[in-house]
C-alpha cells in the first residue's frame, strides 16, 4: 500500500467519523439551543409567529446560493483528505477565503498585510504544485486564468451569482484542461 | 416593550450557552490532533506543527485579533446569532447576508431584543441548510466517486492545485502590484537551496508582508512631500 493509500485509509476510518459526528453534532445542538431560548423568549419581545415564519424564509434564501457553490471544492476535499475530515473542516468554521477577506474594511496596513500574506501563502502552494509537473503546471494556470477571466465577465455583466460560482467554475474549467490535455497519461 | 429583567434573562443565557458551545468546538478540534498524536502514536514533531501554525497565522491570524468586525456582528446580528456565525464561519458570504434578511422588514427604532431573535432565526435557517447540504455532499460525494470512470478519478487530484491557483487569482485581482511582488518573493524564496523545506512557506509570507508594508511606508511618505 501507498503511503497516500494508507493516509486515506485513516482518513476514513472510524475514529475519524466519531470526531466528525461530535463535531457535525454540536453544530446542530448549538442551532437547536439558540432556536429554543428564541422560541421562548420570543412573545415577550414582541416577535409573532409571522415573524419567526419570514425570517427563517429570508435565512434560508440567502444561504442556497453560496452553500451550493461549496460543493465542487467539498468533493475534490474528499478525495484529498478523506470524508469525515471534509465534513468537520467545512461545516466549522467555513472556508479560508471567505475568513480572509474580512481584511477588506480595515485600515490600509492591515489590508496589505492581509493580503500580502494570503497571496504569498496561497502563491507558495501554487507555485509549489505548479514545478511538480505539465499536469499541475496546467491546474494551476487554468485556475488562476480562469478565476480572473470569470470575475471579469461577473463585473463586466454585474451578475452577482457568477461571482459566488467563480472559484467552482475555475476549478471545472482548470481539471477539464488537464483531462483534455493529460487524460490518458495520467498516474 | 420588553422587560428590561427578561431581557437580561434572555441575554444571561445566551451567552452561557455560547460560551459552553464554542468551549466544546475548541476540545473536539483539538482532540482529532490529540487522538492522531497519542493514541496512534503518529505524532509528526513539533517542527512541522509549528511550521503550519506559523503559515496559518501569517494567513488568517490578523481576524483572531480582529475586535472590530466581533462588533459589528454583535451589533448587527446579537450574541446568539454572532456564536453560531463563529462556530460555522461563512460569515461575510452566509450568517451576516442572512442575519439582515431577516430583520429587513423592522426599522432601525425597532428593540434590540426584537431584531437580535428574528437575526437567529435567519442564522439558525441558515446553519441548518448549509450543513445540512455538506452531510449531504459528503454521503453523495463518496457514492458519486465510486461510480466515476477511474480515469476522471485521476483528474481530482487536480482540484487541489486548480484551487491554490484560482484564490491566488482571486486575491490577485484585489491589487494587482501586491501580487506581483509576492509571486517574485515566492519563486526566489522556494528555490533558495539555504532555507530549509518546511519553513519556506512561512519564510516566503513573512517576506511578502515586510517587503508590501515597506513599499507602502515609502509610498505614502513620498506623498506627503
Amino acid at each position: 500500500m501507498s503511503t497516500r493509500q494508507e493516509t486515506l485509509l485513516l482518513a476514513n476510518s472510524l475514529p475519524l467519523w466519531i470526531f466528525c459526528i461530535l463535531v457535525v453534532g454540536l453544530v446542530f445542538a448549538q442551532t437547536a439551543i439558540f432556536l429554543w431560548l428564541s422560541k421562548r423568549y420570543a412573545a415577550s419581545a414582541g416577535v409573532s409567529k409571522t415573524d419567526v415564519r419570514r425570517s427563517v424564509k429570508a435565512g434560508l434564501i440567502s444561504t442556497l446560493g453560496p452553500a451550493l457553490s461549496i460543493f465542487v471544492v467539498g468533493l475534490g476535499l474528499i478525495t484529498q483528505i478523506g470524508a469525515p475530515l471534509t465534513l468537520s473542516r467545512l461545516s466549522v468554521i467555513g472556508n479560508a477565503t471567505y475568513e480572509a477577506s474580512s481584511a477588506d474594511k480595515k485600515a490600509k496596513a492591515g489590508l496589505i498585510l492581509g493580503l500580502s500574506a494570503s497571496l504569498a501563502s496561497f502563491g507558495f502552494f501554487a507555485v509549489d504544485y505548479a514545478r511538480r509537473d505539465l499536469p499541475n503546471l496546467t491546474a494551476v494556470l487554468v485556475g488562476f486564468l480562469g478565476m480572473i477571466a470569470l470575475d471579469y465577465l461577473a463585473k463586466h455583466k454585474k451578475a452577482a451569482w457568477l461571482k459566488e460560482w467563480a472559484l467552482a467554475f475555475a476549478i471545472l474549467l482548470a481539471l477539464a484542461a488537464v483531462m483534455i490535455f493529460f487524460g490518458g497519461e495520467l498516474r | 416593550m420588553m422587560e428590561e429583567s427578561t431581557r437580561q434573562e434572555y441575554y444571561q443565557k445566551v451567552h452561557f450557552w455560547g460560551r459552553l458551545t464554542l468551549s466544546l468546538a475548541i476540545v473536539f478540534f483539538l482532540g482529532i490532533g490529540v487522538y492522531l498524536s497519542f493514541v496512534r502514536g503518529l505524532h509528526p514533531g513539533w517542527e512541522p506543527i509549528t511550521a503550519a501554525f506559523l503559515a496559518v497565522a501569517a494567513m488568517v491570524g490578523h481576524t483572531w485579533i480582529n475586535v472590530g468586525d466581533q462588533v459589528m456582528y454583535l451589533l448587527l446580528m446579537g450574541p446568539a446569532a454572532t456564536y453560531m456565525a463563529q462556530l460555522t464561519g461563512n460569515v461575510k458570504n452566509m450568517r451576516l447576508p442572512s442575519a439582515m434578511a431577516a430583520c429587513a422588514m423592522l426599522d432601525d427604532q425597532e428593540d434590540r431584543t426584537k431584531r437580535d431573535i428574528l437575526a437567529t432565526f435567519g442564522v439558525a435557517a441558515s446553519v441548518v441548510v448549509n450543513t445540512a447540504f455538506l452531510v449531504l455532499l459528503v454521503v453523495a460525494g463518496q457514492f458519486v466517486l465510486t461510480l466515476l470512470p477511474p480515469q476522471m478519478l485521476k483528474g481530482l487530484n487536480y482540484i487541489v492545485p486548480a484551487l491554490f491557483g484560482a484564490i491566488f487569482g482571486q486575491f490577485a485581482l484585489k491589487n494587482l502590484k501586491i501580487a506581483g511582488i509576492s509571486m517574485v518573493l515566492v519563486l526566489v524564496v522556494i528555490n533558495l537551496p539555504v532555507i530549509p523545506a518546511p519553513l519556506r512557506a512561512i519564510t516566503a509570507i513573512l517576506l511578502s508582508i515586510a517587503v508590501n508594508l515597506m513599499l507602502h511606508r515609502h509610498r505614502e511618505k513620498n506623498a506627503q512631500k
